[in-house]
């Protein structure tokens, strides 16, 4: 049944829904044997639209900070395989490895669940 | 991950006042990062650089004492937002992430003193320096355009501020079925969307005030960016491609190229030796790096500054970054999306030299948007990684055209989120 609905899924995602022209597109894979780009670097990349460090909270689009490591990381592989349709996730999620999934997961969920504006930088030891 | 959280940031319930510490506070020897510009690209390195290191000393220098956000600037032509809506101030930058703003123009570099100067003749100390002065505009490749035509009857408005709203006076006065000429440059430019979003928002008000006039679009490309989507929506909506359509466009293949403008006669020349009256004359010019890179010599005889591509340091001294649309960061696109993310990436190297920490390797996203109308948004997902020692595009993913209203919709309000959240990811 899971399957079924996946697939269901996926051809909306295919047709009529929120598809994108592919002008160039490399997998990950390609990459592979590059050095690594830490979580950070990788998360700093969502700030825009998500929020710096991922933590605006009244926003349209969901605020990452603190975010269940398992939850993102089922998430961004649905984005990235095109079984859950999303208006510009899949296209955001496609060119990650899971590996790079995991270390943004890692980053994400360690930090806290708490609006940018309220946060507070390198307080006084 | 790279650092400890802890040592980075640590919650504290409320109160932003007291967030920062004043940086007189910190050791009189912390390293010193002088910016110079304080735009997207300048801003986004001073807070994120803060947010990494605690002790480093930031400078930024920068004239204006307010930052106008180009992104979102065509809406003020639809009257959807004022220039206000699109203004922040430094005071963020100052008490949050403890930079010092100096409100003085830089004149030069002193690079084996390591030294900035400024108008006001101040010296300003440097262990690293990143410079991010933007595009200066080439007004000689248009003959007969200047700079005091763009400040007067024919403003360019690609510096969103006063030119902005005198374009937007100029074409909202026209008589009934007056034409507006918007000559686009060639690549490389700030923004590529931008000239076709500007065409569709004034159409848009024009459509409702002004309905016989038209928009002839003139262009110096034979193609250009969401050009599917873009033709698709001025079908739909104004009649693109038939005899009474609001927007024409030429493209450079078709003589679109503008050579000259005769600006007694409110006339533009083609590449093809025809003359077109106009009532309204907007001349986007081409671009090169800001004359601050080019008076320094970081251009080193080119029109914008080459980089390592790893890094961003400059060819001409490995201490001076250079970042944002100034940057040669070919195959980048020149937006504020790619200079923010140049500019966190900075921050990694410069927080890596002082912790002696490896900060990996870098990536940097263009995920960015652009409307056609405020029902018809559009996005495009461009990633670009370090890889056999240049930049490479891994991704370039442009949405498909919809005649799906639901998700039009929806994809324009991803738009006005991304501007919105964009402004407060550099300023807040």
């Amino acid at each position: 049944m899971k399957r079924i609905l996946l697939t269901v899924l996926s051809c909306i995602a295919c047709q009529g829904w929120a598809d994108s022209a592919v002008i160039e597109f490399t997998p990950a894979e390609a990459f592979a044997k590059d050095k690594p780009v830490s979580g950070q670097v990788l998360g700093d990349n969502c700030s825009a639209c998500h929020g710096t460090h991922g933590a605006f909270f009244n926003e349209i689009m969901p605020p990452l900070a603190g975010m269940d490591r398992d939850t993102f990381i089922r998430l961004m592989l649905a984005f990235k395989q095109g079984v859950r349709p999303t208006i510009v996730m899949n296209d955001v999620a496609k060119p990650y490895s899971r590996e790079e999934i995991e270390r943004m997961a890692d980053y994400f969920s360690n930090l806290p669940a708490q609006p940018w504006s309220r946060q507070t930088l390198h307080e006084e030891k | 991950m790279l650092l400890n959280r802890r040592d980075v940031l640590k919650l504290f319930g409320a109160g932003a006042a007291s967030l920062a510490l004043p940086h007189g506070a910190r050791a009189a020897a912390a390293p010193r990062l002088v910016i110079v510009g304080g735009g997207i690209g300048g801003a986004a390195l001073a807070k994120y650089m803060r947010i990494l290191n605690r002790d480093i000393h930031i400078t930024v220098i920068e004239p204006n004492p307010r930052f106008i956000f180009c992104p979102g600037s065509n809406e003020v032509l639809n009257d959807e937002v004022s220039i206000d809506d699109l203004t922040v101030t430094y005071d963020t930058l100052r008490h949050r992430y403890g930079a010092e703003v100096i409100q003085e123009r830089a004149v030069e570099i002193d690079y084996a003193g390591h030294h900035v100067l400024t108008s006001g003749g101040r010296r300003v100390p440097y262990d690293w320096l990143a410079v991010s002065p933007g595009p200066q505009f080439i007004y000689e490749a248009v003959e007969g355009y200047s700079e005091a035509l763009a400040q007067g009857d024919f403003p360019h408005a690609w510096k969103a501020g006063p030119q902005t709203l005198r374009l937007k006076k100029l074409y909202q006065s026209m008589r009934p079925g007056g034409v507006v000429v918007i000559s686009a440059p060639p690549m490389p430019y700030r923004c590529p969307p931008a000239p076709y979003e500007r065409a569709s928002f004034m159409a848009a008000w024009l459509k409702r005030h002004n309905p016989t006039a038209k928009i002839l679009i003139l262009d110096s490309k034979p193609d250009f960016i969401f050009q599917a989507n873009y033709e698709d929506y001025w079908r739909d909506k104004f009649g693109y491609g038939t005899d009474h359509a609001m927007i024409e466009w030429v493209g450079s293949h078709e003589g679109g190229t503008v050579r000259q403008l005769d600006p007694a006669a409110h006339t533009v020349i083609t590449a093809d030796g025809e003359r077109i009256r106009a009532d309204v004359i907007n001349i986007i010019p081409p671009e090169k790096a800001g004359r601050f890179a080019f008076d320094t010599g970081l251009t080193l005889g080119r029109d914008w500054v080459p980089v390592n591509p790893y890094d961003f340091r400059s060819r001409k001294d490995p201490n001076v970054f250079v970042l944002g649309d100034a940057a040669e960061a070919d195959p980048m696109v020149k937006t504020g999306y790619v200079a923010s993310n140049q500019a966190k990436w900075i921050a990694q190297i410069i927080h890596g030299e002082m912790t002696g920490r490896d900060p990996g390797n870098p990536l940097w996203t263009n995920n960015c948007v652009a409307m056609a109308g405020d029902d018809y948004g559009m996005t495009v997902t461009d990633t670009y990684r370090y890889h056999g020692g240049k930049i490479v595009t891994q991704e370039t993913l442009i949405a498909n055209p919809s005649h799906n209203p639901h998700l039009n919709a929806l994809r324009a309000s991803i738009a006005r989120n991304w501007q919105r959240s964009f402004r407060r990811d550099i300023f807040e």
